[in-house]
């Protein structure tokens, strides 16, 4: 059997159909996840943005425009607005127990200075400023051009390139500082 | 001309460019799933098409759970006067009776007789 495309689905869940919604949800729900767990760094906080996202979604499937953007973008900016609107609300509370813990520098042997380096990336991620953050997952994590960035965060495309750049010196000068 | 200092800033730069870049290119090979439970907790609160259903989900949605669980008491003790018959009530029973007799006899005394 043919299989839907996200345009077909998103038109069946305008109608209301739940079936053609949990079809989708199965195709995108991982990417976000991932998404949001590194925005909130918070398993339930990850786990609320999620749901609040994709009640919106099922709310607001008949102003999806297929022909602008793709579903993936569309997705991912409604739940970056309900992220930026909960940080807004101070609501989101950094989880201290998922903050990556870094490996002892002195354990020594190449995985584990590699596990470090990548914790001390993780670190440095989570406490770049909210737009810094979101450019850099955005493009990095989930793939998205500059373009598909720059309407994900209802921003230009030079305004991305500029965040991006911002967060790429903050990162560069955090690896710099623990060599 | 540059200077071997300028020379080791620079390829020190380089190289850590290009360790941002491996590191960052890591991210997109993260392994993630959501969890299981999530799909179907999502589902689960889906609004429906019907109107009075959508009410009913108005009204027990966790923001009210606190203002129920307030309330209750007070419907509690409501329905309690309602259904239970105290000792009271018959004391204000047979006070009401006595004024009543009371009111009879008195329309029984002719005025002329006093």
């Amino acid at each position: 059997m043919e299989e839907r495309t996200d345009e077909s689905l998103m038109i069946a869940v305008s109608r209301g159909d739940e079936q053609a919604f949990a079809e989708l949800m199965q195709r995108h729900l991982n990417a976000l996840h991932h998404y949001a767990s590194r925005l909130t760094r918070s398993p339930s906080g990850a786990d609320d943005l999620i749901q609040e996202t994709w009640l919106a979604v099922w709310r607001r499937a008949g102003t999806f425009k297929p022909r602008k953007v793709r579903l993936s973008t569309w997705l991912h900016r409604i739940l970056h607005n309900r992220y930026v609107d909960s940080v807004r609300r101070n609501r989101l509370v950094l989880d201290e127990a998922v903050v990556a813990a870094a490996p002892d520098i002195h354990d020594l042997g190449e995985a584990a200075e590699a596990a470090q380096r990548k914790a001390l990336l993780d670190n440095a991620i989570a406490e770049l400023p909210v737009q810094q953050k979101a450019a850099i997952l955005l493009t990095h994590q989930q793939g998205l051009t500059n373009q598909e960035v720059a309407v994900v965060m209802g921003l230009s495309v030079r305004a991305v390139e500029s965040q991006l750049a911002r967060a790429r010196r903050t990162l560069k000068d955090r690896l710099r500082e623990s060599r | 001309m540059n200077s071997p200092t300028d020379k080791q800033d620079h390829s020190s730069t380089e190289a850590l460019d290009a360790e941002l870049d491996q590191l960052l290119a890591g991210l997109a090979r993260e392994p993630h799933e959501a969890p299981a439970h999530l799909a179907s907790r999502v589902l689960a609160n889906l609004p429906t098409n019907n109107p009075f259903a959508d009410l009913l989900d108005w009204f027990t949605a966790s923001y009210w759970r606190s203002a129920w669980t307030a309330a209750l008491p007070l419907v509690f003790g409501f329905a309690l006067g309602m259904t239970v018959q105290f000792e009271g009530d018959s004391y204000i029973d047979d006070l009401d009776m006595q004024a009543l007799l009371y009111v009879e006899q008195i329309e029984e005394i002719e005025f002329d007789e006093i």
